[in-house]
């Protein structure tokens, strides 16, 4: 008995001395798990930056950012179910979440577009011209009610064609350029790096292209908010320190990246994440006007996502979202300095 | 009275037991989701539930999927039952093929089907075709094992027996072999219809646009778990509709069936 209470008296002094105190608690970085359905796409650029930069360890951050096979839903569902506290990821997440009750914020845009493309295989040249064409055939989204099949939806609609009267199926994101070639879609909403790679090897065209502002505008009619950094309110209420400490890390990313030439980028990012360098750089460039200097979440951009996500039915004919529930940038506006 | 078995079951109180405890487990679980217990986000809730899938039945959107699911499960089920027997038989009549072929049955049935499916994605494309080939990869093996298996367990006296009655090989088949490896393969015909619907459904999961797999992939997309469970719980009674329909036609085909006591 006596020793093993000298052993459980050795035990507490050896944590007392250890755990708190000044100087221990200043370099023991707090830990934050961010969870990112794919870190090789570029919209995730911002959060994979600020790591690799070391711009989350300069605030005090240990940011652990876990690749989530499945993509940016499964990344919500991670973040819904407490897994992680953050996950970079296209706000329509956060409005599917509050169509089922759950609130989740959006506390930094990583991008201010959708950037995403509609390509079109070459041997349909001659017959789609114009997204009307596309009625009865079969077109591919990366996953079903993923953000590229609500997008399309949009797009069909606003050409006034029923979302019923095209055969959407979900292709997946890194197979959907073979999904093209081998003629299982006439087209496909693609995401980058596959669209710039596609177009680049002959093989498609784009039908639409809103990696670019004006692309964006001419495709949608307004500003679209693309990829942001979300996490939950109770996240918020517990660890408003953190949540600041993570933005200025990304508002301090997306600054390096608007002032960044592409080239400069694949050079900075690890070789697995970028890949062949040329390729990156051509990517990044045309994707370039993706990014916001500002990091601001759009209220604009926000309600008009909320739009497209009607289309389906996946926000209810009667039910009303107020963007402003989705998104707080308070903390990007301390970051910035306002 | 003093039967040596054990005592007479009696089926009422079975099935009393059985709707009790339903019962019990909906109620905990409606009045666990409503008291705040529970998250209805991450479980649903019973009355929400019946309520979809009634809705769901209403508007005829869940017929049009689960017959999609249904032909490309009957479609594989059928082909890959076909095929299971005729090569189970044909090893059971060839042993010198058996023991060529068999590293690489043993082989090919250890490899994991439901990763391979985006493979057979992309080898046999988006449509009917490629849960079809997946349905047929999970059938073929349950199906040809119990064949061989049914075929090589004959009764030696009674193969013996009707040689000597003058049974020429067709008279072999058709009134011995067939009749008793019937059995065996009804009995795996049962476990490979769940095994069907997994292959379909897990296909229409990774890529397709419509059907029972495309329902819950997409429910599942929009945080829904009321459409995910849903949908399971359609599927769920499908598979039980496909087993009592197997359990009639097992009792009209296997008349032969030795009476096991």
């Amino acid at each position: 008995m006596p020793m093993l209470l000298r052993l459980i008296v050795a035990v507490l002094v050896l944590f007392a001395v250890v755990v708190p105190g000044g100087p221990a608690a200043s370099w023991a970085a707090e830990k934050v798990t961010v969870g990112i359905g794919g870190v090789g796409l570029m919209v995730y650029l911002p959060t994979v930056l600020a790591k690799s930069k070391g711009f989350f360890a300069e605030e005090g951050l240990d940011v652990e950012i876990l690749d989530i096979k499945g993509g940016g839903s499964q990344a919500a569902s991670a973040l819904i179910g407490g897994s992680v506290d953050f996950s970079a990821n296209a706000i329509d997440h956060a409005i599917k979440a509050k169509v089922q009750k759950k609130d989740l914020v959006a506390v930094h845009a990583h991008v201010r577009l959708p950037v995403m493309g509609l390509v079109v295989a070459n041997k349909y040249k001659g017959e789609i011209k114009s997204l009307a064409d596309l009625k009865g055939r079969p077109v591919g989204v990366t996953s079903p009610g993923s953000q590229t099949h609500m997008v399309l939806g949009y797009l069909l609609a606003k050409n006034g064609v029923k979302p019923d009267e095209v055969k959407i199926i979900g292709a997946g994101g890194n197979t959907m350029p073979l999904a093209i070639e081998k003629d299982s879609v006439h087209a496909g909403m693609m995401v980058d790096p596959f669209f710039t790679v596609f177009l680049k090897q002959g093989k498609g065209y784009a039908l639409v292209d809103m990696f670019t502002a004006k692309g964006t505008l001419d495709a949608m009619g307004g500003e679209v908010q693309g990829t942001t950094l979300l996490t939950r309110p109770d996240v918020i209420a517990k660890k408003p320190a953190t949540v600041q400490k993570m933005v200025n890390a990304l508002v301090k990313a997306n600054k390096l990246i608007t002032s960044s030439s592409g080239e400069e980028l694949a050079k900075t990012l690890p070789s697995e994440l970028a890949g062949d360098p040329k390729l990156y750089a051509e990517s990044f460039e045309h994707a370039r006007e993706a990014f916001p200097p500002d990091s601001l979440v759009s209220r604009e951009g926000v309600a008009r996502v909320i739009e497209t996500m009607r289309v389906f039915e996946a926000v209810p004919a009667g039910m009303k979202i107020e963007p402003e529930s989705l998104f707080d940038n308070r903390y990007v506006q301390k970051a910035l300095g306002r | 009275m003093a039967t040596s078995g054990p005592a007479k079951i009696s089926w009422a109180k079975v099935r009393l037991w059985r709707g009790v405890l339903l019962g019990a487990f909906l109620l905990l679980w409606e009045v666990a989701t409503r008291r705040g217990w529970v998250d209805p986000f991450f479980v649903s809730q019973p009355t929400v539930l019946a309520a979809q899938i009634f809705d769901w039945i209403r508007t005829g959107f869940i017929l049009r999927h689960l017959l999609v699911t249904m032909q490309e499960t009957l479609i594989g089920f059928l082909l890959g039952t076909l095929l299971g027997v005729a090569v189970g038989f044909t090893f059971a009549r060839w042993q010198m093929l058996a023991h060529i072929f068999d590293p690489l049955m043993v082989a090919l049935n250890a490899m994991p089907r439901v990763v391979l499916a985006p493979l057979f994605i992309l080898w046999f494309g988006l449509g009917l075709l490629s849960k079809v080939v997946m349905v047929i990869s999970l059938v073929f093996f349950v199906v040809f094992f119990s064949t061989y298996t049914g075929i090589r367990e004959v009764d030696r006296d009674l193969v013996n027996n009707a040689r000597i009655l003058g049974a020429n090989p067709r008279h072999m088949i058709r009134h011995v072999l067939l009749p008793s490896a019937l059995t065996w393969i009804f009995s795996s015909l049962r476990t490979s219809v769940g095994f069907a619907l997994i292959g379909a459904v897990v296909g229409e999961y990774l890529g397709s646009h419509e059907g029972m797999g495309y329902v819950i992939s997409y429910a599942e997309s929009m945080f829904n778990a009321t459409g995910v469970l849903a949908g399971l719980l359609v599927l769920m009674a499908a598979v039980i509709a496909i087993d009592i329909a197997l359990k009639r036609l097992d009792a009209r085909f296997s008349y032969w069936k030795p009476i096991l006591k």
